[in-house]
This record gives C-alpha cells, structure tokens and sequence, in this order.
C-alpha cells in the first residue's frame, strides 16, 4: 500500500529537497538565471553551515530537475539509471528490468523484478499481475517532474508489500509551477516524439495543467542474428493535473489517458496497450497536525490480438495522519484499502486460473519519531497487512540517526519486509500440449529482514557523500517445487533462501561554479541456496540476474553563451545466468538556451558501443549508439 | 524539529533570490511615460528600511541592462515621492513602518515589492516562501493606482494570491 507522496517521507524523515549547489550561490551566479528558474529554487536545502544534505536515515538519492533535464531523457526508465542505487537494465525497447539490491528480472525473463514499489503521485505502478512494473504503461513528461526518490531497502512500514528491496516515489510539479505553454518535439535515429502542455490558473487560488504527447521508437537488433529485432512501439498519451488550494487546505486532482502499440516479434501482430487513471488527493491541517486523504482509480490493458491479454482495474483509497506530541514525538498513522479486479484472456499455454478474480488489500500503520536528543532520534514504525492469498502481515522497522556533528549524519535501521504473492505466485498455469506443466499451489509470502546503516557527511562546503551497507536474510524465496497433487507437474514453492549483503556509495563535488561531478557505485553479493527438499529445478538464477557491482561517473558543465554539456558514463559488471557481459554505457548531452523561450539539446546515447544488457543470447537486443535533438519552445 | 535547522540555513540563498528578483523584475515592468528624466535614465531600484541585500546588490545589479537603461541601488532609510525610485523594496523600519512606506508611495510611478512575512501591509509584490521555494504574489488592482503595467509573463508567475487571511 501507498503512504502520501511526498509529505510522508518529509514527515518521516525530515527530507529536504535536493538542490543544484552544493554551497550557497552568490549574487553573480543567481544573475545567470532566468526569472523561471529563480522562482524553481529550492532554498530548503542549501547550506553555507555545511548541513547534510539529508537528514533520512536510509539510503535515499534524490533525483531533481535539474538531474532531469541534463540528462536529456525522455522516458521514466532512462530518468533512473541516474540512481546509483537502482539497477537499470534495457530487455527491449519497451522493457526494462529495474530494481534495487539484487533480485532483477522480468515476466519475459525470469518472472523476477518483484521486489521494488514504484509509484507516481501516491499511485502504486507495480503490477497485482506478476509484483513488477510495466515500464511501458507509465511515463511522465520530464518537464513535469518535480524529483524523483529513490530509497533502496525496504520501505514496508510505511509503503506496504512490495517495498521489499526499494521504493521509487516520482512526484511531479504543483500545477501552478507548469503555468504557460510548452511544446517540445524530439527527433533522432530511434526516437521520435511530440508534446504539448498548457497551464492556467482557475479563479485566485486553483491552477492547472493539461498535457498531451506522442512518442515513437523504431526497432533495435537482435543481438546474436544482427537482424531485425522487431521491438518497434509507439504511444499517445494525455492527461491533467488540478492543483485547489483555499487557505490552508489543499485539493489535488490528476488524471492521464494513454494507449499504445508495440511490435511483439517478427511474424506477430502488434499488441496493444492502454489505460486511464483518476486521483484525488486533499491535504489540510487537522489537531496541530496534517490529514492526508486519498482515492484513486486505474486502469490497465495489455492485450496481444489472437492470444493472451489482461485488465486490470484497480480502487485505492489512503488515509494518514501526522501530528506531534509533546516536545519529542511526531506520530504518523493510517490506513487504506485497496479493490483490485483482474480479468486475463487465457490461451492453450498460458491461463490464469480462475480468469477472472477480485483481490482486496488492507493495511494500517503507525509510526513514531522519538527525539532521544537534540542530536539522535529514534524512528520505530509498525505496518499491518491483509493480503490477498495470506494472513496478516506484521512488518514493523526500527531507525536511528545519529548526527555528531553539523554536517555529518550515522543511521542504522532493521526493518522486516514481505513480498507477497501474486496472481503469477498463485493462478498462473502454463500448459504444453494440454498438460499442465506449472499450476496451482499455495505459494506464501517471501520474507526479509534487513540489516542496514549509513553514514553521510559533507565534509567540504562543496562535497557531500553518502555510504550505506546492508545486510539481508531471505526467507521463503520462490522456487519451483513438484505438485502435490496430479493438476500440474510443477507448482510454485517457497524452497528458496539466502543473504545478500553489499554497499552504495554516491558523492558530489562543485569544484566551481559551471562544473558539478557527481559519482557513485554499488557493490552487491548474493548467497542464496535451495532449502533442504527442493528440487533446486531452474536453479538460483530464477530469483534474479544481477551484477556484482556497478560505477557511475557523472560530470555537468555550464558553458558560456548559454550552453551546457552533460556527460553520463556507467560500468555495469557482468550478470551471471543467463550471461551478459559488462559493458561500459556512455550518455551525452550538449544544450542550448538559445533564448528565454527556445532551448535546443542534442543528445546521445550508447556512444561508447553497442551492447546487451539482459536476457539469454538468443532473445537478447541489442542497444546501439543513437541520438536525438530535442527542441523546447515556450512562448 | 529538522524544519526549523533549514529555515535557518537557506536564509542567505532566500535573500539572494529576493535581490535578483528586484532586478529581473524590471524587464517584465512598464513604467508610464514621464517617469523616467530621460531615454538613458537608469531603473533605480531603492531598497528601503531593513536591508537583507547589502552592497553585493549594487555590483551585480549594476551590470545588468534593461531596455537600454542600466540599474542603480539606493539605500534608503525611508522612501516618499521624492524618492527617484521605479521599484522600492519595503524592508519596514521604525522610522517608516512598511504601512507608510506604501501609503508615501501610493499612485507614485513605483513597483513596490515588499516581503509576505509582514502581514497585512502588502507591496504591488510581495515574496512568499511556497514549497521551499521563493515565490511572489501580484496585487494587480494596487499596479493600477500606481500607473504600473505588469506583463502577462511576470502575472503567469506569480502564485495565485488567497483572498483574506495573511499570505
């Protein structure tokens, strides 16, 4: 389940936004700006006292917009490979295996992906289906991203099942902060797209916005044939955002729309993709504190003409509150409950059984931040779960930030997190020739206890770190096991366990004005082993694909004559089953604010090479160097 | 208990923003004809009362260029017609409160701005802190008196202004 956007991880943790500076800009450096840009400016931040610049005690990176737009992406998952903390890796040009800590996998792959939560706006985007997120059915115009946090561990205090290895929480923009309108057409070798927003204001105090867009990507290679890999697809999609405020309360209304057609291999036709969603989010303050309610409806299709197909509709609504008491305490509690109804169109060798069903989820959660003292505090948090398929979940977690001094902050947490079942985990059913080779079951709830702690510290105005390490004990990990009964020859089983510890790091560093370098790197080691029992079938590459560590090194220029130069390099080690070797990935970007209203970007990626990046050989596409210019007019 | 450490720390970049904006104000600004002495006259911005700004303001301003004309600061303790002002940035002082800083300048050709801290009294601008970033209300109605054009540019900006209740 969902907690509030972003009022829950400021409650929770204290999070101040991230900034573009790591000292405080001068008068000379503010002159540079434009008007829009100045009324952007986060000053929760910056600190000429060296503060941290995070008080969370989690590994959290921050994702900002001015990150976005130097980077030149246009599509969610291409947005967070700038997490150092993420694992991104392309299946093809609609999919991504995305994750955090181990575990990286898709429906196409290996049925893995599952234990990240993703979410746009307090909206859960991970699929009931299989526990992953279809990239492809979620995207975001750029502009319109106010950050994007990326918290790697789990999160199920507050977030709920799922959040097993990290949570992702895209927020975007007030709409009285997209006012005007703004088109932007992007064209390049293998992307094409358009789109338009406008944004006004409605009476003194609401303002909206409403955007439309278009996007085209053509088809990459097959990476062992050189031949046509046939991943071409294309989307529309549009939508709006209302923002109400009348005194002290505040009304959010959003909305988009989308449908689309994705190429599904040589000879196949295409399929389709579509949905809509509706949120309704109203916050106002309540007994000296804050009350956050939430509902939201979303609607999801995906559909392969002449063969199988889901939708999948979803009614959320959330509740939480968030008061202090006395000089040391800042609760937070709250509830919610969540109708799924899903509807699969079966084939000879794919069915959900039953088809059709009906999954309802409910949780309740308290948290409380203790004050020890001025300079430690103590978070302990408790969530109770009603999932579908299993009883009662208690997911409690434990935290503790320590700063000793200004400008350096120690963490440490245990937090115990659940992966519950699916529909995949339990109704999936996949015949050959009549015969049911995998179905049924009673698949249980993966379990972790995580072991985490951190240290972030800035120890120069214009340098900040940030470190974590963790271990995680695995328990009840999804293997296939023989059928108890004669329906299938396989079911889903729990026979899997294991440790995996490693650590993040990620720094920055503004050597001058007009040059920021910013780097990172994570380390990850997995133990995992069948449990005494199991027939161990498929082995340990069934729970994820995973490389052992990963580097990235990221440096951004301001250029006179309005210009700017990003440049993007990545190390990704190798995944071990099915192998793909490392590859070194390298992004690029040289823009020009020709005028206030007119910006011009070229960008490029893959330029250091063509390479895979997930899958068996066979399946495997291939990403080749590609660029794109983008143009931006606001008038 | 964290909110209160970060007010503190970004006060200085809050200020920063306040003085850039004085300037940046100027070209989305139409003063009426006359008040300017003459076609290179400089936008001279006084800066009234309490003064978060200090000299810096006078260096940095001073190499812009709006429209031709180049920026000039005034520190002033207290501000009236005489002043030689096109925007005044009402810090308030015991001298002159912020109230009658506004009232000595009302129908004067001058873009007052004043900070949305101070309650009530309230400039043709007024800066206020929205989501931690610093923003700023236009009183339209109040441009009209003083014979001030805003351009639809600088109004699309502005955060929409509450009715009643402090900003």
């Amino acid at each position: 389940m969902r907690r509030g956007a972003h009022i829950s991880i400021a409650i929770a943790f204290g999070l101040a936004a991230s900034q573009a500076w790591a000292d405080t800009p001068s008068l000379e450096d503010l002159s540079r700006l434009s008007i829009d840009d100045l009324a952007n400016l986060s000053v929760t931040s910056v600190s000429k006292q060296a503060q941290p610049l995070s008080d969370a005690p989690a590994a959290i990176f921050v994702i900002d917009r001015d990150d976005i737009h130097r980077s030149g992406a246009v599509t969610l998952p291409e947005i967070l490979r700038l997490a150092p903390n993420l694992e991104v890796a392309q299946v093809s040009g609609s999919g991504y295996a995305i994750t955090a800590r181990g575990f990286n996998g898709t429906t196409t792959t290996n049925g893995a992906g599952n234990k990240l939560l993703v979410l746009i706006d307090g909206r859960t985007v991970y699929t009931p289906l299989y526990g992953g997120v279809f990239w492809d059915l979620q995207n975001v115009l750029p502009d319109d991203i106010d950050r994007i946090e990326v918290i790697s561990g789990p999160g199920a205090a507050l977030w709920g099942a799922n959040a097993v290895n990290g949570v992702i929480n895209i927020i975007t923009r007030n709409a009285v902060d997209t006012q005007g309108l703004t088109a932007g057409v992007v064209g390049g070798t293998l992307e094409n797209g358009a789109s338009v927003q406008y944004g006004g204001t409605l009476g003194p105090d609401a303002a909206f916005r409403v955007y439309g867009q278009g996007y085209l990507r053509g088809d990459d290679s097959l990476a062992m044939a050189g031949i046509n890999a046939h991943d071409a697809w294309s989307k529309l999609q549009g939508g709006f955002r209302l923002d109400w405020a009348p005194s002290d309360a505040h009304l959010t209304v959003q909305g988009d729309a989308f449908t689309g057609r994705e190429e599904a291999g040589s000879g196949m036709p295409n399929a389709v993709i579509g949905g809509h969603n509706l949120l309704a989010r109203w916050s106002q303050p309540l007994g000296g504190g804050d009350l956050q309610l939430q509902a939201y409806y979303d609607y999801n299709t995906l559909y392969l003409p002449g063969s199988l197909g889901d939708a999948m509709h979803t009614y959320d609504l959330d509740l939480q509150h968030s008061f202090s008491w006395g000089a040391r305490n800042d609760f937070v509690w709250g509830g919610g409950v969540r109708w799924v109804h899903d509807k699969f169109t079966n084939t000879d060798s794919v069915k959900f059984l039953p088809p059709e069903t009906d999954l309802t989820v409910a949780n309740a959660f308290v948290q409380d931040t203790i004050a020890l003292a001025p300079d430690v505090s103590l978070i302990a948090g408790i969530k109770l779960e009603d999932d579908p398929f299993v009883n009662v979940e208690a997911l409690p977690n434990l935290r503790i930030a320590w700063k000793p001094s200004g400008s350096s902050l120690l963490w440490a947490a245990v937090s115990r997190a659940v992966r519950a079942p699916t529909l995949w985990d339990r109704d999936l059913n996949e015949l050959v020739g009549g015969q049911t080779i995998l179905g049924g079951g009673n698949f249980q709830s993966e379990k972790l206890i995580a072991y985490e702690a951190g240290y972030r510290v800035q120890p120069l105005p214009n340098l900040s770190l940030s470190l974590s390490g963790y271990y995680n004990v695995y328990d009840d990990l999804r293997s296939f096991e023989p059928s108890p009964n004669q329906n299938a020859l396989f079911v889903y089983g729990n026979k899997m366990e294991g440790e995996t510890y490693g650590a993040e790091f990620w720094g920055s560093w503004q050597p001058s004005a007009s040059w920021r370098l910013s780097g990172g790197f994570s380390l990850l080691h997995e133990d995992l082993r069948f449990k005494p029992g199991s027939i161990a079938l498929g082995g340990l590459s069934t729970a994820g694909n995973d490389p052992s560590e990963q580097v990235f090194l990221r440096s951004s220029f301001d250029l006179p004559h309005d210009l700017e130069l990003e440049l993007e390099a990545r190390y990704v080690g190798a995944l071990p089953d099915p192998h793909v070797p490392a590859y070194v990935g390298l992004n690029a970007r040289l823009g020009w604010h020709m005028t206030d209203h007119l910006e011009i970007a070229l960008s490029g990626a893959n330029l250091a090479g063509s390479h895979r990046e997930f899958g068996p050989l066979p399946q495997s596409i291939l990403f080749s160097p590609s660029v794109l210019l983008n143009l931006r007019w606001n008038p | 208990m964290l909110a209160c450490g970060a007010a503190r720390a970004g006060e200085s970049l809050e200020s920063g923003i306040k003085a850039t904006y004085l300037y940046k104000f100027a070209p989305f600004v139409d003063w009426p004809a006359g008040a300017f002495a003459s076609p290179d006259a400089p936008v001279t911005i006084c800066v009234a009362g309490s003064d978060p700004f200090g000299p810096s303001l006078d260096q940095v301003a001073g190499r812009e260029r709006v429209g031709g004309r180049g920026i000039a600061v005034k520190h002033l303790a207290s501000v009236g017609s005489g002043s030689g002002c096109h925007i005044a940035y009402l810090g308030g002082s015991a001298e002159q409160p912020v109230g009658q800083s506004l009232a000595a300048l009302r129908g004067q050709p001058v873009l007052t701005v004043t900070d949305g801290a101070e309650s009530g009294a309230h400039g043709i601008i007024s800066f206020i802190v929205v989501d931690g970033r610093v923003r700023f209300q236009i009183d339209n109605a109040m441009a009209e008196e003083n014979h001030i054009v805003i351009s639809s540019k600088l109004l699309s900006l502005a955060v929409p202004s509450r009715q009643g209740g402090t900003p």
